[in-house]
Order: structure tokens, then C-alpha cells, then sequence
């Protein structure tokens, strides 16, 4: 490969995103014109690109969901239910006091 | 520019939580567990990594979140956490020495006229075997990747983020983030041609 390609490959994620300004974006469109080489290259790795992104995502099988939910219940719920713990014995001994109770 | 570090959906979900709502928790749970997943699949490659990877980046998700200011989107934050899980598990699994993807590498190979053979990711919803080839090689490729440009490339092309998002998630320079998503690139374009090059595909 050529130093002038080198050059310009060293940056050709950068031209790719939109991240270079505009005189060294304009200097690879010249370049580019001019040297299928660099042009295989910026095409190949676009296509890479593509293909990676496309590959795409993943849902996290049901399964897996579940016993995600159950160990946060279990880690963060008994902070939770203590608090509500707390709110109804202290109601119940309320209610003690007013005479509601039925016993 | 900088985008604007809240989302609505997210601040009113963590408002809950932090007031005590399960249900604030599971529906922040829903909205990112795929992508923490994914993320976890394609770092470390197996079901159980990625499982332990969710797991622990909820837990600590959770755990920390009173502290949480929202000067970042709990997107971000969230990927910082699935992050430091990624790596901790990689270094644990296997001893992979900090390896260096060196540019020379790929520009040094003479005439690269038809060398770089990569198929067209095929849309037609018969061409399943296909396709399930092609992912195959595709995630192989990025695991085969040193986890620190591995790490970026999940990152930014997979994930989205921009190169400054990246670079505050992982602590680096953005001029790092573009070095190694570069190279990393490189890397995976070498690896997913020679597969069809080699007619290691079919």
C-alpha cells in the first residue's frame, strides 16, 4: 500500500462517522476518486460495519428474566417489606390502643 | 453538542424507585435488560456470562441508585456498570495478556484488490440457515477481539454510543475510543473475509 493511502486509511473510521472536518474529508473524497484501492477498503469496511450492526440484539430468554426479577425482589423487596412491616405493626398497635380491635 | 442527560421515562422510573416501588424497579429492568444482555453476550460469548453479567449489573445498579444524580442517562450508567462486569469476567476466564492490534499489521499486505470478500446480511426470511451462519462468524469475530477494542466496538457500533459517550463510559480519551474502534474494525473485517475467503463458510 502506498504512504499516501496509509495516510488516508489511518482515518477512514473518522470519514466514515462525519468526525473529520471538512478540508481532510474533502482531500479523502479526492483521493478516494482516484484509487480503487482505498475504495475496497472504505467499501469492505462498510460492509463490515453493516454487518455487525445488523447482527443486531438479543432477548434475554424468560427465563433468565425471571430469575433476574426474583433476586432483585429478594435483594430490594425485604428492605421494602420491613418498611411496610414496620407501618402495619405500628397501625395494629393504633388500633389496640382506640379499642377497635375485635378481640 | 452534548445531549441532554435525562430522560423522562427514566427520572420518574427512578423517582419511584427510590420512594420504594418494586414495580419502578422491574419496569427499569424491562426497558435495558436485552441490551445489558446482548452486550454481555457478545463481550464474554457464552448464556451464563451474560446471565451473571445482567444480574450483576442490576444488583449494583440498584444498590447504588440512591446515590445516582442523573448527571448521566441511567443508560450510560448502566453500560458503565455491565462494563467493568465484562472485563472483571474476561480477566477471570481466561489470561488474555494486554494485546495490541497494530495498524501495520493490516496496511502492509500488498494489493488488497478482492481481498476483502463480506457477504451482504441477507433480509429474505427463507434465508434463516443463512443467516444463522453469518451471525455465527460475526460474534465469533468480535469475541475473538482483545477485550479493550472489543470493549469499544460493542460500544459504538453495536450499542450506538457516540465517541464522547464512550469515552466517559470507559474512562479514556475520545481519541483513544476512535483509535481502537479503528483498529478494531480493521480487525473484524479481516476475520469475517477470511472466513469466506477460506470457504470456511457454507
Amino acid at each position: 500500500m502506498r504512504e499516501c493511502c496509509k495516510k488516508y486509511i489511518e482515518r477512514i473510521s473518522e470519514y466514515l462517522d462525519g468526525e473529520l472536518e471538512n478540508e481532510i474529508c474533502q482531500e479523502i473524497d479526492h483521493h478516494l476518486e482516484d484509487c480503487p484501492e482505498c475504495r475496497e477498503c472504505l467499501n469492505s469496511l462498510k460492509k463490515t460495519i453493516q454487518l455487525c450492526k445488523q447482527s443486531g440484539y438479543e432477548k434475554m430468554p424468560s427465563d433468565m428474566q425471571a430469575r433476574l426479577k426474583s433476586s432483585l425482589r429478594d435483594c430490594f423487596g425485604s428492605a421494602q417489606s420491613e418498611t411496610i412491616g414496620s407501618k402495619a405493626s405500628k397501625m395494629s398497635l393504633f388500633i389496640n390502643r382506640l379499642g377497635l380491635d375485635d378481640k | 453538542m452534548k445531549q441532554p442527560a435525562r430522560n423522562t421515562t427514566d427520572h420518574n422510573l427512578i423517582t419511584e424507585f427510590k420512594a420504594g416501588s418494586l414495580d419502578a424497579m422491574e419496569k427499569i429492568v424491562e426497558r435495558y435488560e436485552d441490551r445489558i444482555f446482548t452486550f454481555g453476550l457478545k463481550m464474554c460469548g457464552h448464556l451464563q456470562d451474560a446471565e451473571d453479567i445482567a444480574q450483576e449489573t442490576f444488583l449494583n445498579a440498584f444498590r447504588y441508585l440512591e446515590d445516582f444524580r442523573e448527571e448521566t442517562k441511567l443508560k450510560n450508567w448502566l453500560f458503565r456498570i455491565a462494563t467493568r462486569a465484562c472485563l472483571k469476567k474476561r480477566r477471570k476466564k481466561k489470561y488474555e495478556p494486554d494485546q495490541e492490534i497494530s495498524l501495520d499489521s493490516f496496511l502492509n499486505k500488498g494489493s488488497s484488490n478482492g481481498r476483502y470478500e463480506i457477504p451482504d446480511w441477507s433480509d429474505d426470511p427463507s434465508n434463516n440457515f443463512l443467516r444463522a451462519e453469518i451471525k455465527q462468524i460475526i460474534d465469533s469475530a468480535i469475541q475473538s477481539l482483545p477485550p479493550k477494542y472489543s470493549v469499544v466496538f460493542n460500544l459504538r457500533d453495536i450499542e450506538g454510543f457516540n465517541t464522547q459517550e464512550t469515552s466517559e463510559i470507559l474512562d479514556i480519551s475520545p481519541q483513544l475510543v476512535k483509535t481502537r474502534l479503528h483498529r478494531g474494525r480493521l480487525f473484524l473485517r479481516e476475520k469475517i473475509s477470511a472466513h469466506f475467503r477460506e470457504g470456511k463458510f457454507q
